[in-house]
């Protein structure tokens, strides 16, 4: 008999139940039940805090401390958001808290206006895509890689943060202003400009190659893995 | 060249846009403005493989976080049944030294502070249980007094000199581990000259906007 796999909506609201179980057993002082919520989305916390403070041990650090401080707190948490929404909150004020105290020397971000609806950016703007239809098997080339971390790398720490939280965790750009304390037009001012610079600083590494699936111009739709498929149009619902 | 500006494409890209809005955009951007959501989603493709791949290379490390927080999480627990130690009675005729002052400085402060100060001495591993948070110097290395005179090949004939006050140094602390906050360490001078290291602890707050 086949099985027939579930849909990701039946998934997603079958793993909020198990967590609000599992985070009531956690706030009775099952300590098996947190650890379940640990190994649930430590990965997931790990990919957001090493996208915001870039060094893995940082990252490693923030994740040992946002889980510390979930636990610590875990009998305020009420269950109105997803226990993951509560905990990426957790993880993004101790990235962003980590970069404020070991705050290097970097060029200030000179492009902190709002941006609003329907704002010109002028002809210096955001690129077509430059890679071919596949960044998933681009991303199997090393040098791609190293290029990309260091293009992130490059980005000023608060049009990172922008970024990783919305390509990360599809948050909206509401949401993101919430997390960050800023308008919602400065968070579009932040996201436009770190993709902008984003493909500036990738955009010479495909000078004299062709795209992989020859030219990129053709009206042809994109194939992508799943790891890295992009983001639908529909942005991503999240309790 | 489309008539559609870059916010605006950049809104249809990220979801911002209700259906209406997005098909109009959609239709006025024509191919030109549609290659430029593919090259935002592009990026996003891009960030996040190379992000998952990241967090591939660190899943050793990640699997062996659970002791850790673990531990941590048993620390906070003990530190709760511990009780806070008695405050210090005050001296009669209090001490006018630097540390005396330093001690005046920060009872002058309203804030939260818990403080241990290692002076220069023989102390190899210090453990400051309070009750919340916990601070634990992990490791604490004392340089010894510097001879005064020449002591490499053979015995000291000559007297073993106490190394002047001026001389000293703080103890170096190689690891603090905090819980329940945030540890600071810096060194101030005493009145003899010689250095005093402080560990600063401030207690967490009230989760930020939780």
């Amino acid at each position: 008999m086949t099985k027939r796999a579930q849909p990701a909506s039946v998934r997603i609201e079958r793993d909020a139940i198990d967590d609000r179980d599992l985070v009531n057993r956690a706030q009775g002082g099952d300590r098996d039940a947190f650890r379940t919520l640990f190994e649930r989305y430590s990965r997931r916390a790990y990919s957001l805090a090493l996208g915001v403070v870039r060094n893995p041990d940082d990252a490693l650090d923030v994740v040992q401390d946002a889980f510390i401080k979930a636990h610590r707190h875990l009998d305020k948490f009420e269950g109105q958001a997803s226990f993951y929404t509560w905990l990426y909150r957790i993880v993004m004020n101790l990235a962003i808290d980590h970069l404020r105290k070991h705050k290097r020397t970097r060029a200030v971000d000179w492009t902190e206006q709002d941006l609003k609806e329907g704002d010109a950016v002028g002809e210096d703007s955001l690129l077509p895509r430059i890679l071919g239809a596949n960044p998933g098997r681009a991303l199997l080339d090393r040098e791609i890689r190293d290029r990309i971390a260091a293009a992130l790398d490059e980005l000023s720490d608060n049009h990172r943060a922008v970024l990783v939280m919305r390509e990360l965790e599809g948050l909206s750009y509401e949401e993101m202003a919430q997390v960050m304390g800023c308008s919602k037009g400065t968070i579009m001012s932040r996201l436009f400009h770190a993709r902008k610079n984003m493909q500036k600083r990738l955009a010479d590494l495909y000078e004299g190659r062709p795209a992989e699936d020859g030219d990129a111009s053709e009206d042809r739709p994109a194939v992508e893995s799943e790891a890295t498929a992009p983001p639908s149009y529909d942005r991503t619902s999240r309790s | 060249m489309s008539n559609v500006s870059d916010s605006d494409l950049m809104m249809l890209a990220d979801g911002e846009l209700d259906a209406t809005e997005a098909s109009a955009i959609e239709r006025r951007a024509g191919r030109a403005g549609a290659r430029k959501v593919e090259g935002i989603q592009e990026v996003g493709g891009l960030v996040r493989g190379h992000l998952e791949l990241s967090t591939d290379e660190a899943e050793d490390r990640l699997a062996g976080l659970w002791s850790l927080v673990e531990r941590r999480i048993e620390a906070d627990a003990r530190a709760e049944a511990t009780p806070a130690p008695a405050a210090a009675a005050p001296a009669a005729g209090e001490p006018a030294g630097m540390w005396a002052r330093f001690t005046r400085w920060l009872d002058g402060h309203r804030g939260h502070f818990l403080t241990g100060a290692l002076s220069a001495g023989a102390v190899a591993l210090l453990a400051l249980v309070l009750r919340d948070p916990e601070v634990v110097v992990k490791t604490v290395q004392v340089p010894g007094p510097t001879p005064s005179g020449p002591v490499a090949g053979g015995p000291v004939t000559g007297p073993i000199v106490a190394t002047p006050a001026l001389q000293r140094t703080a103890p170096e602390i190689e690891s603090l581990e905090v819980s329940g906050g945030t540890g600071s360490v810096f060194t101030i001078q005493d009145d003899d000259g010689g250095d005093i290291a402080v560990i600063w602890v401030t207690p967490d707050d009230v989760l930020e906007g939780i």
